[in-house]
């Protein structure tokens, strides 16, 4: 009995493990994607709260910095523009006519 | 206060009430990009058609007295749906079903499956469209819709050219008899329909993944569908409880939730939980890791 429970609690850390390094794999944190569309667009920068300013940039070039990137457009949400990257299953809203974008992990 | 909300309903009725012509819809998703960048994706609708002759068409929109000033939010628009790959396969099923030689009978039937893909696209850019992109109808509703009509001329011209007339379907079921190819030969009429209908199932592209939000607004067949094909597990928000574990099956041909427990109009939202794929390799990944850990504890022994 005692062997099992040890055989539990090991396999659930390395499990814990395992998906942390997996979920910095994907590419998923913030700073990750904050680079990569820093790549595209030199001049964004980070507000508070998971939110990238775009501001300066039309939004087409966002639209299609973000499609490179592999986000797809989804079913918009309001004023929000709901793009979702498959991969990562990372969600980022770019609300109109406000220039931010906000990251939704 | 009260005028505002009724400017934010003119530009939803904008939207829904039909301003634009169902094939409006793709022109004005399109016009910049065939305008500007000279690629729009609407030229899988017309494959043999010459790209100036399409960019003829969308010229009427850049003669517009408010082109200029609108230019950037139409650029904006063009570029979301630029490369959408589930819009491009229902262009191509489009082009498929005008373009599909087929007998003077079945025209009157080919017609209708025309016109209920073009109200299938307007729908699939309708949903996606926001208050922003109703100012843009309301502004140019009128030169889309002219663009539109020359578009659906010319969807009817390739669609004529399609009928076969009976002297010239005989000669096509001769070749048919030939030995060499016995089972791809009888390439029925009537299938053509059903595998332009296959060509167009759903595909699970534009549907949300784990972790997504969906509003009670959005629970239509095609998503209810969608859940109930993957298995996905939902946590449901209704009007009295909230976070109820859930799923999506059938139940005497209908799509419920929960066997019918949870009434549709009692639900404020759903939100997919982790992917039962997920959950399965998980499960695999955990009975493997338990072995790994038993055989060396074994071994320490």
């Amino acid at each position: 009995m005692k062997r099992n429970k040890l055989i539990e609690v090991i396999t659930n850390r390395v499990i814990k493990r395992l998906l942390e390094i997996s979920s910095i794999d994907e590419g998923s944190g913030f700073d990750t994607i904050f680079n990569e569309l820093k790549k595209k667009l030199e001049n964004i920068q980070i507000l508070p709260d998971n939110v990238i300013s775009v501001e300066g940039y039309k939004e087409h070039q966002v639209v299609d910095a973000l499609k490179e990137m592999g986000y797809i457009y989804r079913k918009p949400i309001g004023t929000k523009l709901h793009f979702f990257n498959k991969k990562t299953s990372i969600s980022l809203y770019l609300v109109q006519n406000q220039n931010k974008i906000t990251l939704l992990p | 206060m009260k005028k505002q909300r009724s400017n934010k309903k003119q530009l939803k009725e904008a939207i829904s009430a039909g301003a634009l012509s169902p094939l409006g819809y793709s022109v004005l998703v399109d016009a910049s990009n065939v305008l500007e960048k000279k690629r729009g994706l609407i030229r899988s609708m017309f494959p043999s058609t010459n790209t100036a002759n399409i960019k003829k068409w969308f010229l009427k929109i850049s003669l517009n007295d408010k082109y200029g000033e609108s230019k950037e939010k139409l650029m904006a628009l063009g570029s979301r749906f630029s490369d959408m790959a589930a819009l491009k396969v229902l262009y191509k099923s489009l082009n498929a079903l005008k373009s599909t030689p087929l007998p003077e009978a079945e025209k009157e039937q080919r017609e209708k499956d025309i016109q209920k893909m073009i109200d299938k696209i307007a729908l699939f850019i309708r949903k996606r469209l926001t208050d922003d992109d109703a100012e843009l109808i309301e502004k140019f509703a009128n030169v889309i819709n002219n663009v539109a009509n020359s578009i659906a001329a010319e969807i009817d011209s390739e669609l004529k050219a399609s009928v076969q007339s009976p002297e010239e379907e005989k000669p096509k079921e001769e070749p048919k008899k030939e030995p060499t190819k016995p089972i791809e030969a009888p390439k029925v009429e009537g299938k053509v329909n059903e595998r332009l209908k296959n060509k167009i199932q759903p595909t699970n592209e534009n549907f949300p993944g784990p972790g997504e939000i969906v509003d009670a607004k959005d629970l239509d067949y095609d998503m209810l569908d969608y859940f109930n094909r993957m298995n996905i597990k939902l946590s449901i928000d209704t009007k009295t409880k909230k976070g109820i574990r859930g799923s999506v099956g059938k139940m005497y041909n209908d799509l419920v939730f929960n066997g019918d427990t949870i009434n549709k109009k009692d639900i404020l939202q759903v939100k997919i939980l982790e992917s039962n794929v997920n959950e399965r390799l998980k499960n695999k990944l955990r009975k493997k890791i338990k072995e790994i850990i038993r055989t060396h504890i074994i071994k320490l022994k």
